[in-house]
Parts: C-alpha cells; structure tokens; sequence
C-alpha cells in the first residue's frame, strides 16, 4: 500500500469565483460550496464565514474540523464507506490543503469552541497549545431542514463536513503541489524494534448509531479487533464518531502517533500496524477485546513494543488498559496516553484502572483544568448576550486542548 | 519591611546538645548559628525579627503542646517569613519543622519554608503540605541551603509558581496545568522506545496507590435495620432542581420517595453524561431500586426504607472531591438514623 501526499500551503482565504487556489490564496465560491452542501435534502441553508488564523476570533458550537482532502487516485474514492462506495484507502494519490481547515458550526450538536487567540494559564499568557488556533479556517453553519433532529441531523453534519472539505481541495485542480510525502510501509532492518500502534476508535459508553460511519462506513457497533494499514486510518478509512471521541476527523487524518511511527520507521523502530478496537459495555465483550486486541498484537503482528490511545471518557481507560496489561503480560512493552482528572493544585491522582506493569503514560493534561480566554472581536456560531465576553471555560471544553490521538501538548506538571 | 524568623533545634540554636534536648520553645533575639549566616543573605527591605528554638525531644515528647507554645511565641513576632531549619537528616527535628511550617501556614498565613536530607522519614511525612528543600547530609552546606529556603520564601510571598527540579525542593505533587513542548504523540512513542532499549524513562501519571478502606463489619440481620438508596448515576427529579451537574457533580440531593411504591420515569431524568442512560430513563428502578427495596420493605427483610433516596453524579471526579461527598452524605445519613446503604453505581 503506497499512499502519495501532495501538499498545498494555503496563506490566504478570499471569497470569489470560481473556486481557485493561486499564489496560497484560496478562493471560496460560497455560492458553489452551499449548492453542493444543500444537494443533501436534510440541509435548508447554509452560511459560510471565512477566518483568518491571525484574527482575533472565537468559534462557538464546533461540530467538526476537517482538513480538506480529496483523492486523485483513485478519483472520487473520497471517504469510502461515508461519502462514496465502499472503496480502498490508503493506496494512490491524496490531495491535501495546509493551514486551512473546513470548520462546521452547528447551534444542535456542536459541543466545543476555538478561541484563536491562546487563553492565559493562571493568569498568563499562555503559548498556543491548540492546533486548530493557527489555522485560516472556512466555517460553515449548516440549518437543519424542518423536522431533521438528532442523530439523522448529526449524519447530516458529519456529510457536510466531508463533503466541504472535498469542495475545497478540488479547488486546487489545476494547480502544482508545495511539497510531497510518500508513505509506504518499507521492509526495514530486523534489528529494530517491531512497534504497533493500539487504537481505541470509539467507546460505546454513547453507543454509535446505524448508518454512522466510523471504519469503511460501518458503525463498529460489533466490532472486534482487528488490523489495518496506517494508510487506511489517515486516508478517509476511519473516522471519528458524532460523540465521544474528542478528536475532530482533522485529527484522525493527522493520527499523530501514526505520523511518529511512520517518521522513525525504518530509523529506530519497525512499525507493524495498527490493531483497531472499540471500548466496550459488557464484561464479556471487553474480555473479548482483550485477549484478541492483545493477541493481534504479539503473536500476528510479533510486536515488541504498542503505543495505545482510548476514546471517550472515564470507562474506556479500563479496555485500554487490560489490553496494555495483558499485552505486557505477554511481554510487549507499552505506553499509553490519558487525560486525566485531577483539579488544579490537587495532589491526590485519581486514574481509573492500576498496574504496576502500566508504568510508561503521557498525560493530555486534566479536564478540570480551567484558562481564562480574552475577550473576541469576532464570534462565529455564539449565543447569549455577549459571546464574545472574557470567560473562563476547562480544557474538556476548548476543542484543541486534549487531543485524545496525542496531537496536544497540554499536559500536568506536579510541583 | 518583610520580617523573617528562624527556627532552630537546641543544637543549632546553641542551648547544648543531647543533654538540652527536652528544652521548651523560647525565642531569642539575637541570630544565633545559621541565624548569623541568614543575616547576611538579606536584602535590604528584609528584617531578621528572631530566632526561636526548641529542643528536639521536647518537641518530639509533647507535639501539641510544643506546637501551640510555638506558635504563641512566634505569633508576636508577626514574620513573613519562616526558616525552619535546615534539618538535614535529623529525624526529630525534620518532624518539628514539618509541623511547625503546618501550623505557621494554616493559622498564621506566613510562608514557611525548610530543609531536610532526602532520607528524612519527615519528608515523606510533610512534603505534600510543605515546600522541603532538599539539603546535603551535613551542615556543611549551610549557607547555600539557607541561601535557596530564603529565595524559595521569596519567590512563594510573590506567587511564583516553584518546580522541584529547578529549584531543588522535594516535589509536592501538586497538579498544574502546562504545556509541553512536543505533542503527547511524540513523548508517547519516545517513551517506549526508551523503555524498549531498557534506558531510563520516567512516566508523567504515576498511578495513584489508593488508600486501603477496611471492610465495615457485617450489620447481620436487616429487619430492623433503617436502609437507604444512594447513587451516583445523577437519577435526579425532572427539571433537576439542585442543578448536579451532569460531569464531576460538586453537589448531591435527596429526594422524597416518602409513601412512593415506583419512581414513574416521567418524574425522573439523567444528570450524568458518561453512560447510556436510556434505559435508566425509561424504568429509573435500574439504577435506584426503589420496587425491590418496597418488596424486601414489605417482606419484612429490611426494617424500613429511608423516605428519601440520595444522589450524585460520579463521572470524572476528582478523589479529593468524591471523598468530600461521600463524607458529606455518611454524615447527612448518619444524622438522619440510617444504619444501612444500598450504593448503585454505573
């Protein structure tokens, strides 16, 4: 599996027609994206804002971020399972739009807010932990048509948000890529250590629901472990689910630990593959879990060492964990990424499951920590009497700060 | 002026050795020992007030009343600041200092600062509560020891947010937000190569050891017993009139199921946003079993059912706050006669 990706820096965003991107300006054609967003009958309006990564924005009620993409070999397999066929990812060539993202703002549904500028961290400026915050983004507010509600409108909103980012990477037909990276898993020394990546794709705490895509289309409601090439995961073969993931799909497509992996493949580690599985709701279906995710692991995938990220909330810190314990058990070393619960100042930890072999975890930071945002001059998607007020909101909250695929670099020092 | 006292043990604070050591607390007020070092240190808006000492095994013989006198005597003084020590590795004095920068903290406000040896048993005794610098094994390092307690004091009066490593005191384990300078990804798979290559690596969640809670004794026959429902999966009237929050709830409620044979799922809603509670909502027995309790009530198999049921929402919650609930609703309970809990959980 041999995935091309050509690179075009976005530097500016500007409405006209026709769409065009020229000189790292890209041209919105607000008129041609409503149209092929609306060609979707659940969709009655939409409006579209453009902003610019230096502006002092604030976006409320984010849906999604994608990173516009689309394929131009083979054309048209776009998201398979989702927005085409059921189709193969992960091969060919993939366009891929830099510094701009696709952002869906929806009042129903949309759970976190972006403050562009960096909020102050006990009362000082902090740097800027938040990816999305350095981007020009092309926000879109999608309306419901009459009577589209709940799951069959977050459906809706997950196609919109796949579908904008596809009218927008085609916009740059024409044009010549700034740069090129091949990914392709080469066979490498034997001596290096065989690495495998343990990635918990949703938790069904807040069970999916049918026809809501997460792997090739399919709801992963059954899931049982299995492997894929890190191609399929960062080319539109997975996706996060509507709830519960805290990752929006940008992050998917740029899986950070699938990004390092491949960056050191060949250098210090042999990456072998990704073990995909689902957080679980019975004993029975996570003792499952376990033993065929670990499993998969040392004796499929002969790994020596697993990275391991969840989804989700507090529950699904046990199916990661007995999977990391079990694999450690099976002598595979491991690490794992969590976010954590603890309140600021605190000294007692609180963590949801307990090994002494689980010994090596990076922190995404607490939830219950809170920044302190300066006031906006624009606000996308705000209510109430003044949205873009100084407020004070936790990191859960803020859509950049916990980054569960380990894009963040907000964490917890203990002093 | 910021005005700075020492406290020293009978040795440092020149009473005399072992044969002194039962001496009660007095202040002295000129520098004695390290105070004479400490002087030298300060600037020019700092002010040495006094020293005061205490022997190590009168302390130690009598803490509460060593402390309170401690405290009486250094209350005049009215300091800023307090060096306690440095203890280095003595056991006695490491524990007097501790307690005392306690205190001094919590009733008077000033900022205490001391030193100890790593091997101190009070470092682990205090360190949490108090900001330890770490010392040598010997007085030989006096002077930079006091040097780093008195810049530690000053940066803490400011509100400067101290770092063990950089400013070499025993970690308080206190939790701060930060950011870190590569992506959690990046220390993620760097952490296990190290681990890989069996070089040293250093986890940034240690996993908590929880505190050991003995088993309450068996209550044995429940027929005559006072019995309460409880929960944490946030069932709460509908309209959620105490407002608990639906993640890390800061409050709980209790609510009259007095006379009541079901709760009826139109009554009731979810506050609690980490499960599926749908079917919780459609029959809310599933999580406050308030039929079954009715029949075991009614068969005679527990005395009587509390007339209202306690709830809360667990989600994500800090230890220190769950902690805080729970006692709140043992005592709430206790008050009201329960002698027995039936806790449901999610």
């Amino acid at each position: 599996m041999r995935l091309q990706l050509q690179f075009h820096d976005i530097q500016s965003l500007a409405f006209g027609s026709p769409a065009t991107l020229d000189a790292g300006t890209l041209t919105v054609d607000a008129d041609a994206l409503r149209a092929a967003l609306m060609t979707d009958p659940r969709i009655a309006d939409v409006e579209v804002q453009l902003v610019d990564a230096h502006e002092n924005c604030r976006i409320m009620s984010i849906y999604d971020v994608v990173q516009p993409r689309c394929k131009i070999e083979p054309a048209g397999a776009d998201y398979p399972g989702a927005l085409s066929g059921v189709r193969a990812s992960g091969d060919g060539i993939t366009r891929v739009l830099r510094g701009v993202a696709l952002t869906v703002v929806a009042p129903i549904g949309g759970r976190r807010f972006l403050n562009l500028r960096p909020p102050h961290l006990r009362d000082t400026a902090s740097q800027s932990f938040d990816r999305y915050a350095g981007l020009h983004h092309v926000v879109v507010l999608p309306t419901p048509a009459d009577g589209v509600t709940g799951d069959d409108w977050r459906n809706a909103l997950r196609m919109a948000s796949l579908r904008a980012g596809v009218h927008l990477a085609q916009s740059a037909d024409g044009g010549t890529a700034d740069a090129e990276e091949v990914l392709e898993l080469q066979p490498v020394s034997e001596d290096l250590p065989r690495v495998a990546y343990v990635y918990q794709l949703h938790s069904h705490q807040m069970p999916t629901v049918p026809g809501e895509p997460v792997l090739y289309g399919d709801n992963v409601r059954y899931l049982l472990p299995t492997i894929v090439h890190p191609n399929e995961v960062i080319d539109g073969g997975l996706l996060p689910s509507y709830n519960g993931s805290v990752a929006p799909t940008y992050a998917v497509q740029n899986n950070d630990i699938v990004k390092k992996l491949y960056a050191l493949h060949g250098k210090e580690l042999n990456f072998v593959g990704v073990v995909v599985y689902v957080a679980n709701q019975l004993p029975a279906e996570r003792d499952r879990a376990t033993l065929m995710a670990s499993n998969l692991v040392k004796y499929t995938l002969n790994a020596d060492g697993a990275v391991f990220t969840k989804s989700g909330g507090g529950a699904p810190n046990v199916d990661m964990a007995l999977i990391a314990d079990r694999c450690e058990e099976l002598g595979v070393k491991t690490s794992l990424i969590v976010w954590e619960t603890i309140g600021e100042g605190d000294t007692e930890d609180s963590s949801l499951f307990n090994s002494d072999r689980l010994d090596a975890i990076v922190s995404l930071g607490s939830s219950h920590f809170q920044f302190t945002f300066d006031a906006a001059e624009r606000v996308i998607g705000g209510s109430g009497p003044d949205p873009g007020s100084e407020f004070a909101a936790t990191s859960s909250q803020s859509l950049g700060a916990i980054d569960q695929l380990g894009g963040s670099r907000f964490t917890v020092i203990r002093h | 002026m910021v005005r700075i006292v020492l406290y020293l043990n009978q040795f440092f604070g020149q009473l005399g050795g072992e044969e002194a050591a039962a001496e009660p607390p007095r202040v002295l007020a000129a520098p004695v020992g390290p105070g004479r070092a400490l002087t030298g240190l300060l600037e020019a808006d700092e002010a040495f007030v006094g020293t005061l000492v205490c022997g190590d095994s009168y302390f130690a013989d009598h803490p509460d009343a060593a402390a309170a006198a401690c405290l009486d005597l250094i209350r005049p003084l009215e300091p800023d600041i307090v060096l306690a020590g440095p203890a280095f590795n003595a056991g006695r004095y490491g524990v007097a200092c501790g307690t005392l920068a306690e205190i001094l903290q919590r009733e008077l406000g000033v900022t205490v600062v001391t030193g100890m040896y790593a091997e101190n048993p009070a470092v682990e005794l205090y360190r949490k509560q108090v900001v330890i610098v770490q010392t040598g094994l010997s007085a030989a390092t006096m002077r930079d020891t006091l040097r780093t307690m008195l810049t530690l004091a000053r940066k803490l009066r400011r509100g400067e947010t101290l770092m063990p490593e950089e400013h070499g005191y025993f970690s308080q384990g206190r939790a701060m937000p930060a950011i870190a300078e590569k992506p959690a990804a990046d220390r993620a798979v760097e952490i296990l190569l190290a681990k890989l290559r069996g070089e040293p690596y250093r986890t940034e969640v240690v996993l908590p050891t929880f505190r050991r809670n003995a088993a309450p004794s068996r209550l044995g026959d429940l027929r005559d017993k006072l019995v309460a429902l409880v929960t944490d999966g946030g069932l709460v009237p509908a309209g959620n009139p105490d407002n608990i929050e639906s993640f890390a709830a800061t409050r709980w409620g209790t609510y009259d199921i007095a006379g009541a044979e079901r709760l009826a799922p139109e009554d009731y809603e979810v506050s609690h946003g980490g499960y599926d509670n749908r079917f919780v909502r459609q029959d809310p027995h599933r999580l406050v079993p308030l039929d079954a309790a009715r029949q075991m009530e009614r068969d005679g198999q527990i005395g009587r059912l509390f007339d209202k049921f306690v709830s809360t929402t667990g989600l994500s919650n800090p230890i220190e706050n769950s902690r805080r609930l729970g006692r709140e609703i043992a005592e709430y309970l206790r008050q009201q006669g329960v002698q027995a809990v039936i806790l449901t959980s999610t």
